[in-house]
């Protein structure tokens, strides 16, 4: 293992060079969520704040 | 060293690019349901049967946990879109020397959690020790802890692997205690006596407007106290991103209520029956399950707790390396395990719990909201990952390290919470409580605050210094707005 500031570099280096693949036109992202899955996301917020605004009436 | 490097890919800060990706949506439920259901539910759980009835704690327990999990869900969206730890996100939302400061708060307190769990393993470990016949004291209590801290930060030496492995083993167990008290309160008890049952020590059978929303205060810090551990996990997730969103709601938010409110029930049923209201699952769990169940949930128990500590020396650690890439993962395991053993010989997280749980609300609310905002709302999905990790030339240093707005509207947040909440002495101190709860509190007015800013132009400006300087990127980037194709790395 060399010193830790060469370390540091390579960590850099590499760390760059990911963040390159993710600078490619071709980079394969991961699926984004989509309008169903905000929707429903929303819609349980909603629901479970009103629950628990609800509780003071048991 | 190239091994080295690899290694920090893994088990450090460095990005995961989508074809590296380990976990499923089954993995990750599994890991952050092992996060979330650990023995502090049934902590938990006590604390809320002394203070309101069963109605008012599923309604405080699934309305808060299952709303605000949201927040923490849409947090582990962006590092699974990335590949980063979200504390690698951080450094845009408070600048790459503001977000050191938040890191060591967050975990300085988030490690008091594994304190509360060494703690439960002692006591279930002594009470084990007690049904064999061998009478250990109080005295043992603290050494016992430590075990359980030692066996776990070994366990976690292995890294990921050493964590999948530990969670296949954890998850069970709990699921299994969960389905032994479950069917002990149904035979030992009704669903009926369950609702019908007081606070534990109190006379009236609802808990009044403040009990109850000092309740739900205590479970919005709860939920929201995993936000330093979402990254390490959702970074290791591959495919599409409701994997990381739903999985995260399911394993923290649908299991962690549902443990709390097993806790609850347990609590209320027995902890009448004993004239007490019981943090420690152990003081019902024998009187629940007799002693073949009972001394059976507490073995599992035990596992649970040291797979729990496990999972957190992996996850804390690996946050940690963002102060220093170049330190190493084992070692940071280590100091972490050693700052949880002086928790442990202290004492202290577990005497004064609320307190704990409200010095967790006010770090945590505002830097949660504040993300989400900065990365939805202000940013609209897109940043650039190469200025996150290129600190010399980063557009997200703003003002030596800290960006200004930030940090002023993280200060609001911290403020309105200590204004209509005492922590030290955990009563409200302004009726907006009653309406808000403090984190919540704080986490809006942060929210609004940072929001507010961004919409004068200078500081719009000031914000989003990476869309005119940097490569921002993102699924939803198009290429003629990745920009500055000078800073490219060819």
């Amino acid at each position: 293992m060399g010193t830790t500031n060469e370390l540091q570099e390579m960590i850099n280096s590499e760390s760059l060079k990911k963040c390159a693949e993710m600078e490619k036109p071709d980079y394969p992202w991961p699926e984004t969520l989509t309008r169903g899955d905000w929707i429903a996301s929303a819609v349980l917020f909603a629901v479970f704040l009103v629950l628990m605004f609800s509780g003071t009436f048991f | 060293m190239k091994d080295h490097v690899n290694r920090e890919t893994i088990y450090g800060v460095l990005p995961i690019l989508s074809k590296m990706r380990q976990y499923n949506l089954l993995d990750l439920i599994f890991v952050a349901g092992s996060f979330g259901v650990a023995t502090w539910c049934y902590v938990q759980g006590g604390t809320i049967a002394s203070m309101v009835n069963f109605g008012q704690a599923c309604s405080s327990t699934f309305g808060a946990i299952l709303a605000f999990a949201f927040i923490v869900c849409l947090t582990g969206v962006i590092s699974h879109r990335y590949g980063i730890d979200h504390w690698i996100y951080q450094r845009a939302v408070f600048g790459t020397r503001g977000v050191q400061i938040l890191l060591f708060l967050a975990l300085a307190t988030t490690w008091g959690w594994y304190a509360i769990n060494a703690q439960l393993y002692a006591q279930s470990m002594q009470k084990l020790a007690m049904a064999a016949g061998l009478g250990l004291g109080d005295g043992w209590l603290k050494p016992l802890g430590l075990s359980c801290i030692i066996i776990g930060w070994l366990v976690s030496l292995g890294g990921p692997a050493g964590v999948g492995w530990a969670t296949k083993i954890m998850a069970p167990c709990l699921f299994i205690v969960g389905l032994i008290v479950t069917i002990m309160l149904f035979v030992k008890t009704s669903p009926a006596e369950i609702f019908a049952a007081n606070p534990v020590g109190l006379d009236t059978h609802s808990g009044d407007h403040q009990s109850y929303m000092l309740v739900t205060e205590w479970n919005l810090a709860f939920i929201l106290s995993w936000y330093p551990l979402i990254g390490a996990l959702t970074r290791l997730v591959k495919g599409h991103e409701r994997v990381s969103h739903w999985g995260i709601w399911v394993g923290y938010g649908v299991l962690v209520s549902w443990f709390i409110l097993i806790a609850t029930a347990s609590a209320l049923a027995i902890g009448n029956k004993l004239g007490f209201a019981s943090s420690d699952p152990t003081d019902y769990l024998l009187h629940l399950g007799g002693p073949v169940f009972g001394l059976l949930s507490l073995v599992l128990i035990g596992i649970a707790n040291i797979t729990t500590q496990t999972i957190a020396c992996y996850g804390l650690s690996v946050s940690a390396k963002m102060f220093n890439p170049t330190w190493n993962y084992r070692i940071l395991s280590t100091l972490g395990a050693l700052y949880v053993a002086i928790l442990v010989m202290w004492g202290g997280v577990w005497e004064y719990y609320p307190v704990f749980l409200a010095i967790t609300g006010v770090v945590v609310g505002p830097a949660l909201a504040m993300i989400i905002v900065d990365y939805y709302v202000i940013r609209k999905q897109k940043c650039s990952v190469r200025d996150l990790y290129d600190l010399e030339n980063s557009v997200y240093k703003y003002s030596i390290g800290f960006n200004v707005p930030a940090i002023i509207s993280f200060a609001i947040g911290v403020t309105a919470f200590l204004l209509v909440y005492d922590p030290i002495n955990y009563v409200p101190r302004s009726k907006i409580f009653y309406m808000t709860t403090a984190t919540g509190l704080a986490s809006f007015t942060s929210a609004i605050s940072y929001w507010l800013m961004s919409l004068i132009p200078a500081v719009k400006y000031y914000l989003l210094k990476d869309t005119r300087e940097a490569v921002i990127v993102g699924p939803s980037v198009k290429e003629d707005r990745k920009l500055k194709p000078e800073r490219a790395i060819s």
